[in-house]
């Protein structure tokens, strides 16, 4: 039995969006892909998180959005990395990195030795 | 993943235009749609059959109409924000075409300024006499809580003036002592009067101030 999937968790979701655009320009179910790909599929994209989050980030300047042609030449929206995004992503990587790092080291920890 | 034909280098004003253009709602159905076009797809090169497929989209994309109503929501920010930045550009513009306008005819930015100091300065001047003349408060302190009031019938009182008839100097007295309603009463006589009661003339203290 496979190991059930995990949720993303919002914050989360923005960071692997832009990591994901930052390989260029990608349509939603292409960044859905790559992140469940990338992540060996432990991680599912819900379609109604993933396309809000999209869609903010492009408010927030952190990605651009231009339409174009797929693959399979239909009608998609590709998604970029802005400069500010490009420095966002950075500045998040570092943030998750130390994040995640920390509530590891917590769960590894013993108790306090009093 | 996919790569779009690289079209690179649109200038800023291409953006705006294209925003207008670009009806939000449709825009997000459009994005949908072609996620859950790849979505199909997708589930029929794992073997599904074309109902299956369909039927496994649809429990997939459940709750796509509340993310659809977000998307258009942030559309719409978006779109506000985008008009109000072309707003302040075409200000921008216009302030640098009138300076270039004037520096090209700098006889007509002189008239124009002239005018226009003259203009500002007589309005200034009107109005400070005004303010003066109507405007000013009494040369009292509590300038406004000084009232005028006298004897007399109440259908021939105005709201500007009250007094009308001669009030004896015991009343006088008696309301300078007595009156709780007001701190002070004090008259004037009154040198001048209405062709009303001209006959009655003589000196008399005819109303008080607070």
């Amino acid at each position: 039995m496979p190991e059930r999937k995990l949720e993303v968790l919002r914050g989360t979701l923005d960071l692997l969006i832009l990591k994901a655009v930052s390989w260029g320009p990608m349509h939603g179910y292409a960044v859905a892909q790559w992140i469940e790909r990338a992540t060996d599929d432990v991680l599912r994209i819900e379609e109604g998180t993933l396309y809000p989050a999209l869609h903010r980030l492009e408010n927030r300047d952190w990605i651009a959005a231009e339409w174009g042609r797929s693959e399979n030449n239909q009608r998609a929206k590709f998604y970029s990395l802005t400069a500010s995004g490009r420095a966002q992503l950075r500045i998040e990587t570092k943030d998750w990195t130390r994040y995640a790092a920390a509530v590891f080291s917590a769960l590894e920890a013993g108790a306090v030795p009093t | 993943m996919s790569r779009m034909d690289s079209t690179r280098g649109t200038p800023a004003w291409r953006r705006y235009l294209t925003f207008w253009r670009t009806p939000i709602v449709q825009d997000v159905d459009d994005e949908l749609r072609f996620h859950a076009n790849m979505r199909l797809a997708e589930y029929m090169t794992r073997g599904m059959s074309e109902d299956e497929a369909r039927q496994a989209v649809a429990t997939r994309l459940d709750d796509l109409p509340a993310a659809r109503a977000e998307c258009i929501e942030l559309g719409r920010e978006r779109e506000r924000h985008a008009r109000k930045i072309a707003t302040m550009d075409e200000l921008a513009q216009d302030i640098r075409f009138t300076r270039r306008q004037f520096r090209r005819n700098p006889a007509f930015a002189a008239l124009a300024i002239v005018t226009l100091a003259l203009g500002i300065g007589a309005n200034t001047a009107i109005l400070s006499v005004v303010h003066h003349v109507l405007l000013d408060p009494l040369p009292f302190p509590d300038g406004n809580q000084i009232v005028v009031f006298g004897l007399g019938p109440e259908r021939e009182a105005t709201p500007q003036f009250q007094v009308v008839y001669d009030i004896p100097t015991s009343v006088m007295r008696q309301w300078q002592t007595q009156s709780a309603t007001v701190s002070e009463v004090s008259a004037v006589s009154a040198q001048q009067r209405s062709d009303r009661d001209r006959h009655r003339r003589r000196h008399g203290e005819t109303g008080g101030y607070q």
